[in-house]
């Protein structure tokens, strides 16, 4: 009886696991040729839908780039392998395995090929807070690099958008589907008009207007102040402290079924102090009789809740 | 700190990919692909005919608001230039013309290498009258409300970028946006509020223009502009004495209101920065950062007389008219930066590493004048008002591929910031300044799985604890978690599973706050490419939101749970196809949403439709559509209503 320690047998057994592990991570092995560039006229040879298709999308500027000076200059007569890297061989061989298809690739490779000529975009400086990139999804999830652009246009630039969210974002789509919302079902708007995909210095991409301002006050500028008297949690929790911009069963997109709920909830008559309660807006107390019809619509007397220029408690 | 320096000094060596050498500059290839001249497009114009079953109309025109008459449903088209001397293509697209509440109008202009032109305009209506969201006599029976608007949100956008090449882009864009209409609001003296008319007229436009620097290593987006807003609010009665709100007389008085005239004229400009940079120095590490800079103020003067039967109730001295005036002056600096380190020193290895930063100030000040026909002059008052914020974030996350098909994260946020009202909003006499600070720990995990193109797996959860907090309802101790699956199971069939979870709890005895939101959807689609015959889609949501939160009532100060709760499911549905082949072959689609929650405010809305389209000759088509909206509250039952919406229309396509 031959005894094994455990501890060998430990390593052993770690070895052969990283040498599976590497070999599954492995680099193909160089071929001998250097990888060589075959022209879009060889591509076209067999890819002649996706060829024509390409005409006629924005991407063919990278074909046409004669005399254009900077990077696309690179690619003059290459757009194909502007982003499938170089197909020599893949011409040759005509195998799937010879050639980079950046929807198949992991996102993280497939967005470098993209940001390759896409960096300079809000994009890319916006992913701080966040963005598909962070969550892995490739730029081609969304975007259709050999599509004609005139497609869009069939069905409504705006449907069309609120279609691709909503093909994976259906909890979203779904709570458009309440009573009061914003109008994007009919297709006045569109996902993109609130969102920025590619990420924004505000959390859940929520779009900037005016640098750093957030995008709600682009449609309700009325709404953006500065005030006399400001509301604070407008300024800094955001719209959505007090309205469920996708939709809700209450009026005005309310995140509560009464006005009251949604006021009391902070202005609770909780302590006397911030010292207390640690937080701003919970005092001081109100005595209003709630029995009263008058004291459950908050906005019949504070009028001005976003923010005032005139009364400091919002009366006018 | 020198185990980091020292691992820091090793990145390099990590780095598996040696910077790509560029392909060598190539020449010009002549352009061999196809080009296409010429018009096409389409324009759909009918008639749509509304048959208002029943119910509250105010709110069928608060939810859906489509009315009779001649329409232009649709307009599209696209022109590509045969010489391309001004443009390569231009592109238009309307939507919703002739009285319609949503008018759209888009162009695009295109020429390669010299410009991008885009112009946008939308005109929605905002009509609201729903009698639960302000009627305070609804214990009378006067369903009505007094918060009510009738207006036009209108936007216009240009955007011109000029392409003389690649390294340097300039911009310059125009936008305004303007809301104007009619509405309710009430008019507030002392102890009453009296529901009058009001006249909205606000716009702003904008102007901004800037440079996109495109290098192959270095690239920045350095943008300037500036606003300017005006608002013209107008509230105004004349006629009959009105009695408002309070019923009962004070005194022996009823106090009412026989003219009022209440003028808003606010005026403000901002100016605004961004820069954006990014540079990436080696193929292992992408650096990036931005720097935002606004300004806004507004200038206001203030205008109110009126005449009536008014109370004061500190001195219980009655007056019959008042004017007042006040000026108000209020500016807003706002500054905001963020940097992020992206490192990637190997294929498998991700590491982002990012600071962010937003800080500003509200300061105002004004000057309120108060004049009775008791008072021999006005009395004045001089307030000002201060809110001071600080936010700052710093996150750190690192990606790692697994395996080919598979990719874990990981990272921890911390958020900290402090934040000052001097002048409460609320009564000054009580809370002349409050003081919140911020701080959060939140720890970051995710996943993503992916198996040959056809199963994908998103799993996130992100776990926070805060030990202080702005507000009572900010996220305090909570959880947040998402699971979203897709699965093709063949070139024609997908289904989707998701589901998220977000709980936030603040145990403070004062607040007690309990929060939980859940969504579960489940999805299909049948869309098979080659057929071409039927095509079917369906969603299935379920939301659940619980909401527990310790308030006191008011008027007794006796302890109480504010409680909300919402249940909802949600389906949508299309099946879409032709039942008989042929060049001229009807195709039909019909389906819709269905929405019904319970809880709190138990609602059911439901939108099916259905609609036919008969080609007639080769460019030709006639489009009928029906459509059925239906509303029903079960506590509101005075906001339900029923509607068959008829809409029938050629389409012309070229």
């Amino acid at each position: 009886m031959v005894k094994v320690p455990s501890v060998k047998l430990g390593i052993v057994a770690l070895s052969v696991a990283g040498l599976v592990f590497a070999s599954q991570n492995a680099k193909p092995a160089d071929s001998s040729k250097p990888a060589e560039y075959a022209g879009s006229e060889t591509c076209q040879a067999c890819h002649e839908d996706i060829f024509k298709a390409f005409g006629r999308n924005r991407h063919h500027t990278v074909e046409a780039s004669k005399g254009i000076r900077g990077p696309s200059l690179q690619w003059a007569g290459k757009a194909c392998e502007s982003c499938h890297g170089p197909g020599g061989k893949h011409a040759e061989s005509a195998s799937a395995s010879d050639i980079v298809n950046p929807a198949k690739v992991r996102p993280a490779e497939s967005e470098r090929i993209c940001l390759g000529c896409h960096k300079n975009t809000f994009a890319h400086a916006g992913r701080v807070q966040g963005g598909h990139g962070r969550y892995q999804v490739a730029c081609v999830s969304c975007h259709s690099v050999h599509k004609p652009d005139a497609e869009a246009i069939t069905t409504g630039r705006n449907k069309a958008i609120n279609a691709e969210c909503a093909g994976c974002h259906v909890q979203v789509w779904a709570q458009f589907q309440r009573p009061h919302t914003h109008r994007l079902p009919e297709g006045a708007m569109s996902c993109v008009d609130c969102h920025n995909p590619h990420g924004s210095f505000l959390p859940r991409m929520v779009n900037t207007v005016n640098a750093n301002e957030p995008g709600c006050v682009r449609c309700h500028s009325d709404k953006r102040g500065p005030f006399a008297f400001e509301h604070p949690p407008v300024k800094m929790e955001g719209c959505q402290t007090c309205h469920e911009p996708h939709g809700s069963a209450n009026p005005r997109m309310l995140t509560r079924h009464e006005e009251r709920f949604v006021c009391l909830e902070c202005h609770a008559n909780v302590g006397l102090s911030a010292a207390q309660t640690h937080t701003i807006g919970g005092v001081p107390p109100a005595f209003h009789d709630l029995r009263s019809p008058i004291y459950r619509n908050c906005s019949v007397c504070h009028i001005k809740t976003h923010g005032s220029q005139v009364d400091r408690s919002f009366l006018k | 700190m020198r185990t980091l320096l020292v691992l820091f000094t090793l990145l390099p060596l990590m780095a598996q990919d040696a910077p790509k050498p560029a392909p060598e500059p190539a020449p010009a290839a002549p352009d061999k692909t196809p080009r296409d001249t010429g018009v096409e497009g389409s324009i759909d114009a009918g008639y749509r005919w509304v048959d208002f079953r029943g119910g509250n109309f105010a709110t069928y025109r608060s939810v859906v608001n489509l009315g009779e008459g001649p329409k232009l449903f649709n307009v599209d088209g696209l022109i590509r230039s045969a010489d391309r001397k001004f443009f390569d293509r231009i592109s238009v697209q309307g939507m919703g013309w002739g009285g319609d509440p949503y008018s759209t109008f888009r162009a695009d202009a295109f020429k390669e290498r010299l410009y991008d032109l885009r112009v946008d305009y939308r005109n929605i209506a905002y009509y609201n009258f729903l009698p639960s969201y302000a009627d305070p006599l609804l214990s009378r029976g006067i369903v009505s409300t007094e918060q009510a608007f009738d207006t036009r949100i209108r936007t216009f956008d240009t955007e011109l970028r000029l392409l003389p090449g690649t390294r340097f882009v300039p911009y310059f864009a125009f936008d305004r946006n303007s809301d104007g209409g009619s509405g309710v609001t009430t008019f507030v003296v002392q102890s009453n509020q009296y529901p009058v008319g009001n006249r909205i007229s606000n716009h702003e436009d904008r102007y901004r223009g800037g440079v996109q620097i495109q290098f192959s290593k270095f690239h920045a987006t350095l943008e300037g502009g500036g606003t300017s807003f005006h608002d013209d609010q107008l509230v105004s009665y004349s006629g009959d004495p009105i009695y408002g709100n309070r019923a009962n007389p004070i005194f022996g008085q009823r106090l009412f209101l026989s003219s009022a005239a209440q003028a808003y004229r606010v005026t403000g400009d901002s100016i605004f920065t961004r820069a954006m940079v990014s540079y990436s120095p080696f193929s292992w590490l992408d650096l990036s950062g931005q720097f935002l800079y606004s300004l806004p103020t507004t200038s206001v003067v203030y205008d109110q007389t009126n005449t009536g039967n008014f109370v004061d109730l500190q001195t219980l001295e009655f007056y019959a008219s008042q004017h007042d005036n006040a000026t108000a002056y209020a500016n807003q600096p706002h500054s905001s930066g963020s940097y992020l380190v992206d490192i990637h020193p190997s294929r498998r290895l991700r590491i982002l590493e990012s600071l962010s930063s937003d800080r500003f100030h509200v300061a105002s000040s004004q000057v309120y004048s108060d004049l009775t026909n008791l008072a021999p002059a006005a009395v004045s008052t001089n307030d000002v008002d201060r809110i001071y914020v600080n936010y700052n974030r710093h996150q750190t996350e690192a990606m790692f591929d697994l395996t080919s098909y598979l990719t874990v994260r990981g990272g921890f946020r911390y958020v900290w910031g402090d934040a000052q009202t001097e002048g409460s909003i609320t009564a000054p006499q009580f809370q002349p300044n409050q003081t919140a600070d911020l701080r959060q720990k939140v720890g970051l995990a995710g996943f993503q799985f992916r198996m040959k193109q056809k199963l994908t797996v998103n799993g996130d959860l992100e776990v926070g604890t805060t030990s202080r907090a702005f507000f009572r309802t900010s996220l305090y101790n909570y959880k947040r978690s998402s699971i979203r699956a897709r699965y093709q199971a063949s070139s024609a069939l997908s289904f989707s599973v998701a589901q998220s979870l977000t709980t936030n709890s603040n145990p403070d005895t004062n607040i007690n706050l309990d929060f939980l939101y859940s969504q579960s959807s489940l999805g299909f689609q049948w869309v098979p490419a080659a057929a071409k015959r039927f095509t079917v889609l369906g969603d299935y949501t379920f939301s659940r939101l619980r909401s527990d939160i310790n308030y006191f009532i008011p008027q007794a100060l006796i302890p109480a749970v504010s409680q909300y709760r919402d249940n909802a499911h949600t389906i949508t549905a299309l099946i879409e196809g032709s039942p008989v082949t042929g060049r001229f072959a009807p195709r039909f689609s019909a389906g819709g949403s269905y929405f019904k929650s319970s809880g709190t405010r138990p609602t059911a809305y439901y939108q099916p439709q259905a609609r036919i389209s008969f080609p007639i000759r080769e460019h030709i088509q006639w489009n009928t559509e029906w459509r059925w909206y239906g509303m029903n509250e079960a506590v509101y039952a005075f906001e339900g209503f029923r509607a068959h919406v008829f809409m029938t229309s050629l389409r012309l396509i070229r």
